[in-house]
């Protein structure tokens, strides 16, 4: 798994390239707990190159959506591929998440 | 066609092929299955006259000195000339051995190349081929003598999925021709796809032989059933929390692979055995088996004897793993074994994701 932050303004970019799961999602963690601090910030994930995605991926997405929303923030997720899309909606994440 | 009668082989003290008897019958198909080790390799050699052997006898009622007609014999490596062409590789026996004029040669050459799929590549040398090509140029050369019998040795061990596919049709071919197949290989799906009997070995004996629906649906011995599981399913082994999950999955995509599931079924197959670890405990180990059904997919998790079901707990339920798990199977059921193990059973819907 890699990331790649980009930010302008106040929006954070973070694109997700290979698989969320119980090896990568710890450092996936760790990429994005430095902004969960930050007042109105809009946090974007971006799928599109994600492959994969696990309940260890799933609990850092929704840790991420609490954090931000709480600060009066946007947690945004983008571009995410048909499969990754089915294991959002089996788990009813997609009902709380704001997927573009 | 052939007959095989109380073989016995050693190499020093060690017997690799222990009092070994098989008929081949004209024109039938024989798969040899069985570990490395199993002698099944040895046996084929003794067959096709490269190896001695120490009592017993061999006979294939073919007696013909020049050559054509008997025995073709084809390797796992193809070890065709690397200095010839194919064209080359394929008239030289004929030519030399048989006296046919090269020109007559190359035309037989012309019909077979064309008929195993490699017409366009007559003219380039083995190290320019894929490994497909490569090996059915082999099986075209082993053709160009007209053999009775034919013998191939592991004929698709070193080839990728592709390849092994390109194979297999050519096999196939030749099974409706006048000829004599005894195969040895690793390949259950290759033993399936074409034998009209499979034969399996260990530590050099006969354990078993049948149709391929009597040894790979209902093997009869312990040792050709757990031959046959480790072939055709997926057999892993956690030894602990502390298991390597990235060549878990590496072996659920080749799995994948080998029985050409799609991209989400492979992702439903690793989502499903991730989340299963994530709800059961790995301290005492877990036994995983994966298997192929004809419609679906079965993923199975042997457990250490326990008081309490594993998944009885209400709160477990309530995970995310457990969930996930719900969204992609059909069913999840605990039981016990005989032996008091606790088995829990997914069936992955079709599907799923």
């Amino acid at each position: 798994m890699k990331t790649e932050i980009t930010q302008t303004d106040n929006t954070v970019t973070v694109s997700v390239c290979g698989r969320l799961d119980t090896v990568t999602s710890a450092e996936f963690e760790k990429t994005l707990a430095p902004h969960f601090a930050t007042q109105g910030l809009e946090l974007v994930l971006d799928c599109r190159e994600m492959e994969y995605i696990s309940s260890a991926g799933l609990r850092v997405v929704l840790t991420a959506h609490k954090n931000v929303t709480a600060k009066g923030g946007r947690f945004i997720i983008r571009n995410i591929n048909k499969e990754v899309h089915s294991v959002f909606d089996m788990t009813g994440f997609s009902r709380i998440l704001t997927i573009e | 066609m052939i007959n095989i009668s109380h073989i016995k082989k050693s190499y020093g003290a060690t017997p690799v092929l222990d009092d070994v008897s098989l008929s081949v019958k004209r024109n039938e198909t024989v798969s040899i299955i069985g570990y490395s080790g199993s002698g099944k390799s040895t046996l084929l050699n003794c067959i096709a006259g490269l190896e001695p052997y120490g009592s017993g006898t061999i006979t294939t009622g073919l007696a013909n000195a020049k050559g054509e007609g008997t025995i073709g014999m084809v390797f796992s490596s193809g070890n065709l000339f690397p200095h010839l062409t194919v064209m080359q590789n394929l008239t030289l026996a004929p030519v030399k051995v048989l006296g046919l004029s090269p020109k007559l040669a190359e035309e037989e050459a012309m019909e077979i190349l064309e008929r195993v799929g490699i017409w366009s590549v007559r003219d380039a040398y083995p190290e320019s081929l894929s490994s497909g090509q490569r090996q059915r140029a082999a099986i075209a050369r082993s053709l160009m003598m007209k053999p009775r019998i034919l013998l191939l040795d592991e004929p698709t061990s070193s080839l990728d999925p592709a390849s092994t596919s390109e194979v297999f049709k050519v096999l196939s071919d030749l099974k409706n021709q006048d000829m004599t197949i005894v195969l040895v290989t690793h390949s259950i799906d290759l033993a399936r796809a074409i034998s009209d009997r499979i034969v399996f070995m260990e530590n050099g004996r006969i354990i078993e032989q049948g149709t391929p629906a009597e040894i790979i649906n209902n093997p009869q011995h312990r040792e050709t059933r757990t031959f046959i599981n480790h072939s055709v399913n997926l057999v892993y082994n956690i030894p602990s929390e502390r298991y390597d999950h990235p060549e878990l999955n590496a072996r659920i995509e080749v799995f994948c692979l080998r029985y050409r599931l799609s991209h989400s079924e492979t992702y439903s197959l690793q989502l499903a055995v991730e989340e299963l670890l994530n709800i059961i405990p790995l301290d005492k180990g877990v036994g995983v088996i994966i298997t192929k059904l004809d419609k679906g997919l079965k993923i199975e998790a042997t457990l250490p004897k326990s008081e309490m079901p594993y998944l009885a707990d209400e709160s477990m339920k309530e995970e995310l793993s457990y969930t996930i798990l719900e969204g992609l199977c059909e069913s999840i059921e605990e039981e016990a074994n005989e032996i008091g193990e606790t088995v829990i059973r997914l069936t992955i819907k079709q599907n799923s994701i």
